[in-house]
This record gives structure tokens, C-alpha cells and sequence, in this order.
């Protein structure tokens, strides 16, 4: 392949190929979407946390004007059945109601009114169960199982060494009880799709979705359709975060269920309301653990147990828990590992899979620790980190060896330097005395892709079709929703083509243009994706590599049109798979990865001593990245991922009270807002792995992953107490005040 | 039902429609003028916002009939016109992620610059605090309005 006089796309700043669309308002969401005939879904929803249903009566409601379809869980052509990995959950809810907001019942008509009346029209009956809300109750289900097959849907071990030797080896041991909260969502556009029937009697879904091809095995399901009946095609998403990763297939199932039974385009639309209280979250954290290391600060061994909250039903628990016990004693070289980790079942919504995947919670665990093994030896908080974290020829805590791209050290060394600099400009802000600063650090390791738990779909691929005056479609099997994924996969396919990236285009993802190429989830986009290409081009520069032999050095779009003449195949298909792994996935044991992303966040914080508020100052982000295909790119993910971290450390209480939610919008469950996002420096360091694509690793869900920690480090060294609970509430922050000695009474 | 007349973007439309409606609906599903959103309903997102006589409204939370007699602008009206500072700004500080809040955030940030033509950082802040974007590109919004307010002051 001839490269030397090519453009060189990677690695520089690229503007989004669909940003001047979104300028305009031009991109076409799924709501912005009107089909001729189209009918309105709605669905009836449990009001109770746990009930027997006695009666489902849809007579009243389909007799209503308007009303083209009701149908209840016997209607279901297919399976009644959803479910990603663990078969637990019914399309509408069967015999039982597991949460309120469960739906029970749909229906289709000519209107949202007319739906919405219908709904109300339904009569039912249920027996109220006795219920089980949170983690205090989870082990006390003995008499009302949620499910037959007992409390607990996950569990996960890991071990490494001995722990028991490792503690007897350690000078010094802490240990901690922490608590981390649920966190919504909040994408700014709600769920939502379409199901139209196909001419040959098939579906065709539209949806603001993260994961097609799950989306067409689930409605495949529950029609009874074959898969290649089903097409589905991603619409422009507005935002995502894991939220459209499994819970859209629901959606997307019931209404093809309609249009099938009505022979007409079903639109399924929820409102803010009830998407706020009806779809998944992040899973809530109980965290125990305990840290051993020598007197100079060598870790020994560190001992983890982990309680998650499920919810109702498994959905994407089994891929959170893995995550969460395989990185749960952090980036560290630690001989002696023991990580436990499990998801109970409770009468709430759901958690399923919320960016990071157990990442964040595992985080500030692990982060948590060492700060406090710091503050007991009295040693610097970087310093303790820099002895214990990964290098190359380290292992880590499940035992894999890691021989490249290792950037852990890097990113701890460069955060720190910036970091220790200050935040002079925005502290000159805060009145002398009120407020007290601090500053705090975390680091982490992140698994790229599905790891051996998902490696049977952790394959992707991507289609490269050249045409005769040199342009290029590009079709790839994973989405976007924000993130920036299709400009980096555009830069990617120019540069593997020597060609601009402006000559790329992009199709939408359709399942019909390419192979079933997982779910775009795991941050696995651009490492996937990006393979993919580079295979289909390797294949393309094969075929025309005779041509350019014989036609010497001329322009791509020369070589495009003589090769085209010569009915040359200008189409190729890509595939890449992630490299087979050796891990024993009941100890733990193994490469539980084939590559790891690092980082470490440092945050400044002001501590208001009269009212306990925190105002974070800023945050420097140094994130090992591989390589930066897209520098702009790789900022924008870090400031969005920083905010949503800063979000959940400090304002997004998810207040329930049994099984009914509290925090039902904006005013009761706050976002941060420009108002509390600070500035966010970004630090790009690249240690490129071999099997990425140009060397690039995973970003998308690294960003948030330390923010939470490195803020509550920052907060305790202010306040001079530890912190052990996110959201770190002003009640808390006070409380913490005083013990660690400061006396508001004195100001 | 009754008969209204709204002006938006410059052209004047009568329709029939229950007064109570919501402008954000009528925009929508009447005009096809799909840039504002729907986030929330209830006046908490900003992702609804567009000017009535050049002061930000939440659509969602506006009735048609508060909307008569007003010149309305949506994102399409606003950048009609090729070139607006706004525009530039927002390509150049590369502040779309996903995009969904952006038209809500341009037509806030338009009043803000309708308003002070020299505003600081504070004041972009504070006037910019009620749109909320999910996918965090405050930090290149704030750039971005800066930026614009510069280039429309001639500097
Ligand atoms: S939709 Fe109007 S403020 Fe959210
Ligand atoms: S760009 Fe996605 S919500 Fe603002």
C-alpha cells in the first residue's frame, strides 16, 4: 500500500461529520418522524411494586373510538419473553407484577389521546405481595421469593493469591463500608420507535437505540418472525449513556407486536414521565473492603465485596457485576486479590446499564481505600499510587500480564502535575475563611470491549463500497448517539483508503447493510468498528493494488474510475473479532480483557463550611487513550463523561420511598447545569495497544469512571474526613466537618 | 377549537386549534418545524426554547393563544440566514454531541446576545443555567456564545 504523499486524517481535530445538520435542526430524531397511517402505542403500567394479577379485563378499552388494538400478554405472537442474557422477564407481565411502572397491557390508536384513554379503560386486579425495596431487605425474601430461583441473579468471584497471606504480610490495615447511589439516566430525548410492517410481510423498526441487532433478536422473538423478516435501523439518538442499550428492544417489541396486529406503522413515545420512572438505572452500591500494605506503602492484598442492587429483573446485572469484580481492586499490582460481587433482586425498576457498567461504583471502592491507606501512613496520595499501579509486565488483579500499552503511570504523573498548579482563578472566586479546598485523585482501569464474558458477540463488522468517482460509502454496525463515534469511524476509513475524510460517507445503521455486530455498548465503537474497516480496506487495496501498479502514481479518484472500467469488485466486506481469551470466569482468573484503557481524574473542590455545599473548581482528565483518532473528539467525551460524574457525586440523589420514586423530575433530581460544571482539562496520553485499530483504545465510558472518587478525595482532604457515600449530600458534608474539626460555630 | 394567527419565522399561519395547546406542539406537528424538542414538558430542559419577540420562551410551557400577536423564532428562522455569528461560533468550538438540547441551547444563547452584547463568563453561566444538556458540552457553549458575542460586536 503506497501511503507517503496520503492525507493524514488520524489524530487530527476533526469537525463531526453531522454537526452542520444538527445546526439546522435538519437531523431527523425519531419524533421529527411523521409516517402516513401511523398509529399511537401507550401502555397500561403496574401502580404496584409486587402483586399477583388476578384479572386483566381489555374489553372496555377496545370498545372505545379510536382504539385499533389492545392487547394483553396472551396476544403475544412469539415468546413472552425480553431479556439479554438471564430468560427472567415477560414482554407484558404474566401471572405477576414485579415493579410499579412493569407493564401489563399495550395499545394501539388513532391517536395519543384516544391510546391514553384506552389505557385507563383497562380493568385489572391485583393481589398485593408483600415487597423488598432496597439492600437492607434483599436476604429476608424467604416467604415472597421475586422470582423462584432465589435472591440473588448474579455472582461473580474473583482470586488472586491469598488474601488471608497477604493481610498476615501488611503492616497496616483499613478497611471501609461505602455506599454508592442510582443514578438516572436523563438522555434529553426519550425512548421512542417505530414498528412498520414490511410489503413482504416483515417489520421494518426505526428507533432512538444503541443496539440494533439486540433489537432485531427480541422482536424476532416476540413476533415469531424470522430475523431476516426484521430490519431495523438506528434514527439520529439523542443521547444514550447505556440507557438505550437493552431497554429499547422492549419497546421496540411491543410495538411491532401492534403493527403486526394492526397491519399498520405503530409509534411508541414515552413521555419524560415515564421514562423517568419506568427505565433503567445505575445500579446503587453497598461496597466492603479492606486494603493491606507495608509500612512504605506496598499494597499486599486487597479483599472487596460488592452488593448491587438488580431490580425486578436481571436485564444487563450479568455484564454490570462482571465489570464491577473484575476491576474492582482498580489499577493496581496487587499479589493477593479476592473480589466478590453480587446483584439482588428487589421490587424496583430495573438497573441495567448506565455508561461505565459498575465501572464507577467498583472505582470509588477501590479509590476509596487507598486514600484512606494514604491518610493512615501519612503518605502522599500520589505517591502511594505511583508505587502500586500497573506497569508494563505487571499483572493484574485477575493475573493477566500485561505486556503493552500500559499508560496507568502516565496518566497518574501528568494529572498530578497539572493538578498541582491549583485552581488559583477559581478559587480567588470563594470568600476567605467560608471556604475550605481541597483536592483529591483517582485512577482506573477500564477492559475494552465485551470481555470473556461477551466474547461469543464480540465481533464487528463494516462495509466499504468504492465507487467510480472515488467516493466511499461506509456502513458499520455500531451506532452513535453523541459520542462521536461516526466522525472517528469516517477519519478511519480515510485514512486506511489514503483518501480525505470528506470523500467518506456514512450510511445510517441498518441491520440490513451489515453482519450482527454486537451491541455498541463497552465503549467498544472505534476499536471495533475501526478494525473492521481496516479489513475491508486491506481488501479493497488488494484489488486495486494490479492497477496501481500499472497505472502508476495517479490520483485515488483515477484509480476508482479505471478500476471500475475493469469490473474490478469495488465492495468489501470487513470483520474483526476480538482475540480469543484464556480466562476461567469462575475464579476470575485469566485475561479477562484483551486490552485496558487507563486513567487517572484529579478535582479541586471548595467546601462551603456553614452549608456543607461543594463546589467543584476543576477537573484535570489525563486518559490513556491508545491513540487519539480525533483530539476534539476525545475532549468533548471528557467533558460530557466529567459532568455526569460530577453529577452523581454531588447532585443527582435518586430518592425512593418503597417502592415508589421520589425524584420524579428536574426539581427533585438535580443535573448539573452550566452553572455547577467547572472547567475540565483534558490530558491525551497514547500508548498505542497492537490490536487497535491506529493503536486506539477505549474513551467512551473511561471518562466518567474516576470523576465520582477523585471529587470525594478532594472533599475529604478539604473537610479533613473521609468520605463514604455518593451522592455526598450537605448533611453528610457537615457532619464530616465536624469531625474532622472544623467548627462552623467559630467562623 | 378557534381560529388563530401566529407569525414564525417571518410568515403568518392561521390555523384552528384549541387555544390551550401548547406553541411546542403546534410548532411540531402544524409547521413541521421540528428543530425545538420535546425533553420534559414541563419547563425544566430548555430543550422547547424559542423567542417571542425576542425573548426566550419554554415552549412546552407557552399556550398558542400567549403566542398570537408575537413574532415566534425557531432554530430554522434563526439560521435562515447563512452566516449568523452563532453558527460559525457553534461549528468552531464544536459544541454538538448528540444535538438534541442544541436548539434549545442556540435560541437561549440568541436572547442572551440580543440582550448584552459584551456578557462575561457569569453571565453566560447563569443565563444559560436552565437549559440542560445530558451529554455536557457546557464548557463549549460558553466558548462558543463567547466567541459569537465577540464576532457580533466587531472585534
Ligand atoms: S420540553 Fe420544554 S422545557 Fe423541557
Ligand atoms: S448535546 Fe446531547 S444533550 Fe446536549
Amino acid at each position: 500500500m503506497n501511503r507517503k504523499s496520503k492525507p493524514q486524517t488520524v489524530g487530527r481535530r476533526h469537525i463531526r461529520e453531522d454537526a452542520e445538520a444538527k445546526l439546522k435542526g435538519r437531523l431527523r430524531f425519531l419524533p421529527d418522524l411523521r409516517l402516513d397511517d401511523m398509529l399511537h402505542a401507550a401502555q397500561l403500567s403496574s401502580p404496584l411494586p409486587h402483586a399477583r394479577i388476578l384479572s386483566l379485563d381489555l374489553e372496555a378499552a377496545r370498545a372505545l373510538p379510536g382504539v385499533v388494538a389492545v392487547l394483553g400478554p396472551e396476544d403475544i405472537p412469539g415468546e413472552n419473553r425480553i431479556g439479554v442474557i438471564i430468560d427472567d422477564q415477560p414482554l407484558l407481565a404474566q401471572g405477576k407484577v414485579r415493579y410499579v411502572g412493569e407493564p401489563m397491557a399495550m395499545v394501539a390508536a388513532e391517536s395519543a389521546e384516544a391510546a391514553r384513554a384506552a389505557v385507563a379503560a383497562i380493568g385489572f386486579e391485583l393481589e398485593e405481595l408483600p415487597a423488598i425495596f432496597d439492600l437492607d431487605q434483599v436476604e429476608a425474601q424467604a416467604n415472597e421469593p421475586i422470582h423462584e430461583e432465589g435472591p440473588i441473579a448474579v455472582h461473580q468471584k474473583l482470586r488472586k493469591g491469598s488474601v488471608e497471606r497477604g493481610f498476615a504480610d501488611a503492616d497496616v490495615v483499613v478497611e471501609a463500608e461505602l455506599v454508592t447511589g442510582l443514578q438516572e439516566h436523563y438522555y434529553l430525548e426519550p425512548q421512542g420507535c417505530i414498528a412498520t410492517p414490511g410489503e413482504s410481510g416483515g417489520l421494518v423498526i426505526h428507533g432512538s437505540l444503541q443496539c440494533p441487532f439486540y433489537v432485531q433478536r427480541d422482536v424476532s422473538r416476540a413476533t415469531g418472525l424470522p430475523q431476516s423478516r426484521v430490519r431495523v435501523i438506528q434514527t439520529p439518538t439523542g443521547g444514550a449513556f447505556g440507557g438505550k442499550e437493552d431497554i429499547p428492544s422492549e419497546f421496540c417489541a411491543r410495538a411491532a407486536v401492534l403493527a403486526l396486529a394492526t397491519g399498520r406503522p405503530v409509534r411508541l413515545l414515552l413521555s419524560r414521565d415515564e421514562d423517568f420512572l419506568s427505565t433503567s438505572k445505575r445500579h446503587p452500591f453497598r461496597i466492603r473492603g479492606r486494603l493491606g500494605a507495608t509500612k512504605d506503602g506496598r499494597f499486599t492484598a486487597m479483599e472487596v465485596y460488592q452488593d448491587a442492587e438488580a431490580g425486578a429483573y436481571a436485564t444487563l446485572s450479568p455484564p454490570v457485576i462482571y465489570r464491577a469484580c473484575i476491576q474492582g481492586a482498580g489499577p493496581y499490582d496487587i499479589p493477593n486479590v479476592k473480589v466478590e460481587t453480587r446483584a439482588w433482586y428487589t421490587n424496583q425498576v430495573p438497573n441495567g446499564a448506565f455508561r461505565g457498567f459498575g465501572s464507577p461504583q467498583a472505582c470509588f471502592g477501590h479509590e476509596r481505600l487507598v486514600d484512606l491507606m494514604a491518610a493512615e501512613l501519612g503518605m502522599d496520595p500520589v505517591e502511594i499510587r505511583r508505587i502500586n499501579l500497573l506497569r508494563e509486565g505487571g499483572e493484574t488483579c485477575t493475573g493477566h500480564k500485561l505486556d503493552e500499552s500500559v499508560g496507568a503511570l502516565e496518566t497518574l504523573e501528568r494529572a498530578a502535575e497539572a493538578s498541582a498548579k491549583g485552581a488559583a482563578e477559581e478559587e480567588a472566586h470563594f470568600e476567605d475563611g467560608r471556604w475550605l479546598f481541597g483536592t483529591g485523585h483517582a485512577a482506573m482501569i477500564y477492559g475494552n470491549c465485551l470481555g470473556k464474558a461477551g466474547w461469543h458477540m464480540d465481533g464487528a463488522g463494516a462495509y466499504l463500497q468504492l465507487h467510480a468517482d472515488g467516493s466511499v460509502s461506509c456502513a458499520t454496525g455500531l451506532t452513535e448517539f453523541g459520542q462521536g463515534a461516526r466522525t472517528v469511524v469516517q477519519q478511519m476509513a480515510a485514512e486506511a483508503l489514503g483518501i480525505e475524510p470528506d470523500q467518506v460517507s456514512l450510511m445510517p445503521v441498518d441491520t440490513a447493510l451489515v453482519p450482527d455486530s454486537g451491541p455498541t455498548v463497552a465503549s467498544r465503537n472505534v476499536v471495533m468498528s475501526g478494525n473492521a474497516i481496516l479489513n475491508a480496506a486491506a481488501k479493497l487495496h488488494e484489488r486495486l493494488a494490479p492497477l496501481r501498479e500499472e497505472l502508476g502514481d495517479v490520483s485515488f479518484r483515477k484509480l476508482a474510475g479505471a478500476a471500475y472500467k475493469r469490473n474490478v469488485n469495488l465492495a468489501a466486506e470487513g470483520w474483526w473479532h476480538v482475540p480469543e481469551l484464556d480466562f476461567d470466569l469462575k475464579k476470575g482468573r485469566g485475561e479477562a480483557y484483551f486490552a485496558y484503557s487507563f486513567a487517572t481524574q484529579s478535582a479541586r473542590v471548595a467546601v462551603d463550611r456553614i452549608t456543607g455545599n461543594v463546589r467543584v473548581l476543576k477537573v484535570w482528565a489525563a486518559h490513556d487513550v491508545g491513540c487519539a483518532v480525533n483530539p476534539a473528539g476525545v475532549e468533548a467525551q471528557v467533558e460530557g463523561g466529567v459532568a455526569q460524574g460530577l453529577g452523581w457525586a454531588l447532585t443527582e440523589r435518586f430518592a425512593r420511598e418503597g417502592g415508589n420514586i421520589l425524584a420524579r423530575n428536574l426539581s427533585t433530581y438535580h443535573l448539573p447545569t452550566a452553572i455547577e460544571v467547572p472547567e475540565i482539562e483534558t490530558i491525551i496520553v497514547e500508548e498505542p495497544h497492537s490490536q487497535g485499530p491506529f493503536g486506539a483504545k477505549s474513551l467512551g465510558e473511561p471518562v466518567i469512571i474516576p470523576t465520582a472518587a477523585a471529587i470525594a478525595a478532594a472533599v475529604s482532604e478539604a473537610v479533613g474526613a473521609q468520605v463514604s457515600e455518593i451522592p455526598i449530600r450537605p448533611e453528610h458534608v457537615l457532619e464530616l466537618l465536624e469531625r474532622g474539626g472544623h467548627d462552623s460555630n467559630a467562623l | 377549537m378557534s381560529l388563530l394567527e401566529l407569525r414564525v419565522n417571518g410568515r403568518v399561519h392561521s390555523i384552528d386549534r384549541d387555544p390551550d395547546t401548547p406553541l411546542l406542539w403546534i410548532l411540531r406537528d402544524q409547521f413541521n418545524l421540528t428543530a425545538a424538542k420535546y425533553g420534559c414538558g414541563i419547563g425544566e430542559c430548555g430543550a422547547c426554547t424559542v423567542l417571542m419577540d425576542g425573548v426566550a420562551v419554554r415552549s412546552c410551557m407557552t399556550s398558542v393563544s400567549e403566542a398570537v400577536g408575537a413574532k415566534i423564532l425557531t432554530l430554522e428562522g434563526l439560521f435562515a440566514v447563512e452566516g449568523h455569528p452563532l453558527r460559525r461560533a457553534w461549528l468552531g468550538e464544536e459544541v454538538s454531541q448528540c444535538g438534541f438540547c442544541q436548539p434549545g441551547q442556540i435560541m437561549n444563547a440568541a436572547e442572551l446576545l440580543g440582550r448584552v452584547a459584551d456578557p462575561s463568563t457569569s453571565d453566560v453561566r447563569a443565563a444559560m443555567s436552565g437549559n440542560i444538556c445530558r451529554c455536557g458540552s457546557y464548557p463549549r457553549i460558553e466558548k462558543a456564545i463567547l466567541r459569537a458575542a465577540k464576532e457580533m460586536r466587531h472585534e
